[in-house]
């Protein structure tokens, strides 16, 4: 049915329109198209009739130059000279020759004269060549065909004119001419063309030999020319209105073709055929457009109703008829909208109820299994008694509790009642059923063994609508198990309480938030002199006691012990009875299983006995430690008075001693003569008696300024230090074989020049002692005895000593050898201890007779030496 | 409904645009590029002639067609001259001189860049194209066909009492080798005697000049770029000398006073046939499609020469030169 209407409607209305368009169209696109074509035709004769025109007058031109040069010169009459000056002017004059030859009565050339070419030595015969035989026979004009030089691609045509002689009107020669048609592309080239519009010569060989694009001519394009005028391919093979018209030259013929492509010459028709077709399809669009909106004006309304009826069927109220004409159709529209409206609203509201009920139910529902989950889940026994007391609910923790099941329990009287108890339990079913609930009650109850527990319970009334009370609930837990704990616990701090009142150190407890004593302990009042109960008052009591010097002390550091920091303080504190007491507190805190503080333990102790102990202590080492220093003082004092005696003594010996050998000296220049051998030996040896007493003198004040010197301490290369001190022993050593073993030496702390009279003695020794050695083994060593201390060793080969002479040899003047074996005043050793000492070290020396020496000193590492 | 209308109606009037709009546009005016490639100094004629017929056929400079032209370069500089004009992308070149084709040829092998050249004396010969009715390749051109045995026949017509002829020529040069070949043989026809001298150079051209062999009764220049060079001095000396001349075109007469010349008018040939043969490889004609054209040759004398070397020439050979220097 869709659609039906529609169609056919749309179908007439597009046909009417059309109709009558396509047929006046067609009949115009035919008329112009064959006007436009008859045009174009003659238009294109017009034009090949011109070119031919001016083809033929040209060659005919050319024609009669040869007859008037041929005939009014009288050209077989002149000399050779003569008719070739003539042929010559002639091609120079017309460049439409090529080359021009005079032939006599029998075909023989006379003269050739020629554009191209140079002149022929031999002149040749063409007595049976057609330019030659026709003329001269027929007394015409000769054209040949159209002939192309073979490599140039130039079209040429030979024309032939006889010759008549005057007297006896007989042909006598024949001037023959070649012709380059190429002249002839000029008036094709000048002539004024339409758009693709072209003319062209076409000859009997159908080669085109002129055209107005010379290579056209040149590449020896051939084209058919075709019978009768019209549309033809054209020479490009598009198709072209195309018009012929033939010269006839002698019996040669040339077809002068104009063209033009369709497209151009009929551009006129084919405008009007579009525009014919442009309005067609405009009025097949307007008519498509205009029959459209009719049908939809009458058939849309009933195809509107038609859809909404079936949407309405299927179930669609929502749908309406879209029409709103005013005609009949309209009404009958708004009727049906209006009924389909009312149908829809009755469906609406019914919905709606059906809805409102389901959530009802839904609530309802809800709550139920709410408060069954509470009752099956609950860990409270909850049991319902009607007003008889007959058990109507038992929940699972009920069972659990009591051990009846809700079987056993449901419809009877309360199993769990003691017999003792029984009239308590009828008043409070009693005040219950008159409304009164009972909170936190605690009952005992029996259960299914028979075994007795204890229950913290609350009794309710249920009411009915009217209010009236129906039925009793209770919830209970059992509490036997807390009960017991809480007895446990009672005990357990009683016990504690016990032992605590029994020590000797005060302990306190209190809250963390109230700061209010919980405990303290009777320790408390022999401690403070106050009693536990002004102390449970006033929580301040403790601090007020504190000794006023150390309360700040105290106070600050019980503030950080909030911040972590453990409390431990020892202070004074003040007895009721005006007494200073020393105590040592700590105090810990308390905490609950979340970490947080909510109790302080003081422990309070009496040290009033050790603190007076250690004041004791203290004053004594005080005394001691003066008397020490004072001690020190006088010793320091005695050993400057003696170092400044040995040194003046030292220095005062002197002035006598010069005197003894200065006057010696006199006395031996004086008596050279007069006293005998023995008196002179005599004073030899008293000279060097005061010499040696000099050194030793000289020595003796070294010794005692090297303990007074100031020290000046750097950083000394010992390594450095030591091969500078081997260098300048060198040269008295000299002729001696040495073995010379040196470890790499520590970098030390001390006075450089002192460190070197310790190395230069050390040394000295060691080279003296091996003198008799033939070769001479000394050993520098050293070793880092411990993070303090370094050790420098200095060991030879040479005689060595006995050890129980150790000790003596770092003493001054000591020597263990003889002056006549090894010289020396033995002050040496005791000058490298005396430098050692005061660098903070120590000296040492091991030996075996014969068998070589070692000495030792050790430096303190760093700043450690002392001075 | 109204939506299913829609889709239709707007397909029908773009149908109907198409119709009366679809009756075709002018088509959009391209631009060109031509490069000129010459080796002779005495060419700047064809190369105005050239730019003439091009402005005739439409193509005016500066507005759709660019020349690229510095002038004639050295022989040794021809091919890289040509080189340039390949890499500047032109569309066409035009090449003056044998010299100047060969190096536009060799330059262009494997683009597609056009080469028109005029004048090439013998286009088959030198190996520029193929055969002159289908040249093949990229190349075509305007020749002046060998026209040099008649220029010496014309020559000797002018000055007759002529026996011996002195030519200057670089045999590295195509030009004037195969010119000297035809002016041979038809010496031989005529009975006149060649003296020749091979240069290499200008320099060297200018010696052989200023050494006229005593017997030497004319001289006889061939299209040759290097002897072209010295073409004024030499006609100065042998006007001094009374020594009838030849030249290889009209312009050495009418320009230069040379005394007889049987040639082209190049600038004549350029502009009617060189401009038409490159419209039509612009507009996109292949040149292999294009045969090389022949350019038209002119007889010419030069009286005001004539007369200064004392030379008596009669009317009868006047009246068949075309072009007379008064």
């Amino acid at each position: 049915m869709r659609g039906s209407i529609r169609k056919r409607l749309t179908l007439f209305s597009i046909g009417l329109a059309i109709g009558p368009l396509l047929l006046v169209g067609i009949i115009l696109a035919w008329q112009s198209f064959t006007t436009q074509e008859q045009q174009a035709l003659n238009l294109q004769h017009e034009v090949a009739r011109r070119i031919s025109t001016e083809v033929k007058a040209f060659l005919d031109g050319l024609e009669s130059e040869l007859r008037i040069v041929g005939q009014m010169q009288g050209l077989q009459k002149l000399d050779r000279g003569r008719q070739r000056d003539t042929l010559a002017e002639l091609l120079s004059y017309q460049d439409a020759f090529e080359s021009l030859t005079l032939l006599d009565g029998r075909g023989q050339e006379q003269v050739h004269v020629a554009r191209s070419s140079v002149l022929p030595i031999e002149l040749g015969n063409r007595a049976k060549a057609d330019e030659f035989v026709i003329p001269q026979t027929s007394g015409q004009t000769y054209y040949s065909p159209v002939h192309f030089n073979e490599t140039t691609g130039e079209p040429f045509i030979t024309i032939a004119v006889p010759l008549v002689d005057v007297r006896t009107g007989l042909v006598d020669g024949v001037l023959v001419s070649e012709v380059r048609l190429q002249r002839i592309w000029g008036s094709i080239m000048d002539l004024q063309t339409g758009r693709g519009q072209s003319v062209y010569i076409v000859d009997a060989q159908n080669k085109v030999v002129a055209h107005r694009n010379p290579s056209v001519v040149l590449r020896g394009t051939t084209f058919h020319v075709p019978d009768q005028d019209g549309i033809h391919p054209g020479l490009t093979g598009s198709s072209v209105v195309l018009a012929v018209d033939k010269i006839r030259l002698g019996g040669q013929e040339l077809n002068i073709i104009a063209e033009q492509t369709v497209a151009e010459s009929l551009a006129l028709a084919v405008n009007t055929i579009l525009i014919t077709m442009s309005l067609m399809v405009g009025a097949l669009v307007i008519s498509v457009v205009l029959g459209l909106v009719i049908v939809r004006q009458i058939v849309q309304p009933i195809q509107a109703m038609a859809t909404t009826a079936e949407a309405i069927s299927a179930g669609d109220f929502s749908r309406q008829v879209q029409v709103t004409s005013r005609d009949e159709v309209g009404v009958l529209a708004a009727a049906f909208n209006s009924m389909t409206a009312q149908l829809r609203q009755s469906l609406e509201d019914l919905e709606q109820e059906v809805v409102e009920v389901r959530q009802a139910e839904e609530s309802l529902r809800r709550a139920n299994e709410t408060l069954q989950a509470l009752i099956d889940y609950s860990p409270l026994a909850i049991i319902m008694l009607d007003l008889d007391s007959h058990v109507l609910l038992w929940n699972n923790a009920a069972e659990k509790m009591y051990g009846w099941t809700a079987q056993e329990a449901l419809g009877q009287f309360p199993p769990f009642f003691t017999e003792d108890k029984r009239e308590e339990q009828r008043m409070i079913f009693e005040r219950v059923a008159k409304g009164e609930v009972f909170t936190n009650l605690e009952l005992e109850r029996r259960r299914k063994d028979d075994s007795r527990i204890l229950i913290g319970a609350s009794i309710a009334p249920l009411r009915d609508s009217t209010g009236n009370v129906y039925a009793q609930v209770s919830m209970a837990t059992d509490i036997t198990e807390q009960k017991k704990a809480e007895q446990a616990l009672r005990e357990s701090e009683e016990k504690l309480r016990q032992i605590a009142s029994s020590l000797r150190e005060v302990i306190w407890l209190r809250d963390a938030k109230t700061r209010h004593v919980l405990y303290v302990n009777s320790a408390f009042e022999e401690l403070t002199g106050r009693t536990c109960e002004s102390f449970y008052e006033d929580p301040d009591i403790v601090v007020n006691a504190i000794h006023p010097d150390d309360k700040e002390r105290v106070i600050k550091a019980l503030d950080q012990r909030l911040e972590g920091i453990p409390y431990n303080q020892e202070h004074r504190f003040i007895h009721l009875n005006g007494s200073v007491r020393w105590v040592a507190s700590r105090s810990f805190p308390v905490r609950n299983e979340d970490g947080e503080v909510f109790r302080w333990t003081t422990i309070m102790e009496d040290i009033t006995a050790r603190k007076l102990a250690q004041e004791e202590v203290k004053r004594l080492n005080a005394e001691l430690e003066q008397r020490v220093i004072e001690r020190t003082a006088q010793l320091e004092a005695a050993n400057k008075e003696l170092e400044a005696f040995s040194y003046s003594v030292s220095h005062d010996l002197r002035a006598p001693l010069r005197h003894i050998d200065g006057f010696l000296e006199l006395l031996r220049e004086t008596t050279t003569t007069t006293l005998d051998k023995k008196s002179q030996r005599y004073m030899t040896v008293i000279s060097d008696s005061a010499k040696r007493m000099g050194l030793l003198i000289d020595d003796l004040l070294s010794f005692s300024r090297m303990g007074r010197t100031e020290m000046s301490k750097s950083q000394v290369d010992l390594n450095e230090l030591i091969h500078d001190v081997i260098q300048e022993f060198m040269p008295e050593a000299e002729g001696r074989d040495f073995d010379w073993q040196i470890a790499t030496l520590p970098l030390v702390t001390g006075d450089r020049a002192m460190l070197r009279m310790v190395l230069v003695n050390l040394i000295s020794n060691a080279l003296k002692f091996t003198r008799s050695r033939k070769i001479t083994q000394i050993e520098i060593g050293y070793e880092k005895e411990n993070e303090t201390e370094v050790v420098i060793s200095i060991r030879d080969n040479g005689v060595g000593f006995d050890m129980k002479y150790a000790d003596k040899l770092f003493g001054v003047f000591q020597r263990l050898h003889r002056q006549a074996d090894f010289e020396g005043t033995g002050i040496g050793l005791a000058n490298v201890r005396r430098i050692v000492n005061r660098h903070g070290g120590r000296t040492w020396a091991e030996g075996e007779v014969d068998r070589g020496a070692t000495f030792y000193f050790s430096l303190p590492t760093s700043n450690q030496n002392r001075r | 409904m109204k939506r299913k209308l829609q889709p239709g109606f707007v397909i029908l009037l773009a149908i109907t645009g198409l119709l009366l709009t679809g009756c075709g546009g002018a088509p959009k005016a391209k631009t060109y590029t031509i490069g000129v490639v010459s080796s002779s100094l005495n060419q700047e004629n064809t190369v105005k002639g050239f730019k003439e017929g091009m402005t005739e056929l439409g193509y005016a400079e500066g507005r759709n067609i660019t020349y690229i032209y510095d002038g004639p370069v050295s022989a040794d500089k021809l091919d890289a001259a040509a080189q340039d004009l390949v890499k500047a992308k032109v569309n066409l070149i035009l090449s003056i001189t044998t010299s100047a084709t060969k190096a536009a040829q060799k330059a262009t092998v494997g683009t597609d860049i056009a080469v028109v050249f005029i004048p090439v004396t013998d286009p088959v010969g030198s190996g520029v194209v193929d055969s002159l009715l289908r040249p093949g390749g990229n190349i075509t051109g305007v020749t002046p066909a060998t026209q040099e045995g008649k220029r010496l026949e014309w020559l000797l017509q002018v000055a007759p009492r002529i026996k011996q002829i002195y030519i200057v020529y670089n045999p590295k040069d195509p030009s004037p080798v195969l010119a000297l070949k035809t002016v041979s043989e038809t010496a031989d026809k005529l009975g006149v005697e060649l003296i020749t001298r091979e240069v290499g150079t200008t320099d060297e051209a200018e010696i052989a000049f200023q050494n006229i062999p005593m017997e030497a009764d004319a001289i006889f220049f061939l299209p040759d770029t290097v002897v072209s060079a010295r073409l004024v001095d030499t006609l100065k000396l042998a006007t001094e000398l009374g020594l009838p001349t030849s030249g290889p075109n009209m312009e050495t007469v009418v320009k230069n006073g040379v005394l007889t010349a049987y040639g082209v008018d190049l600038a004549v040939a350029a502009r009617k046939q060189a401009a038409r043969l490159a419209s039509q490889i612009l507009q996109g004609t292949k040149p292999a499609d294009l045969p090389v054209e022949t350019a038209e040759f002119f007889s010419a004398i030069n009286l005001k020469t004539a007369q200064t070397i004392g030379l008596d020439i009669p009317d009868a050979i006047l009246r068949q030169a075309n072009i007379i220097i008064r």
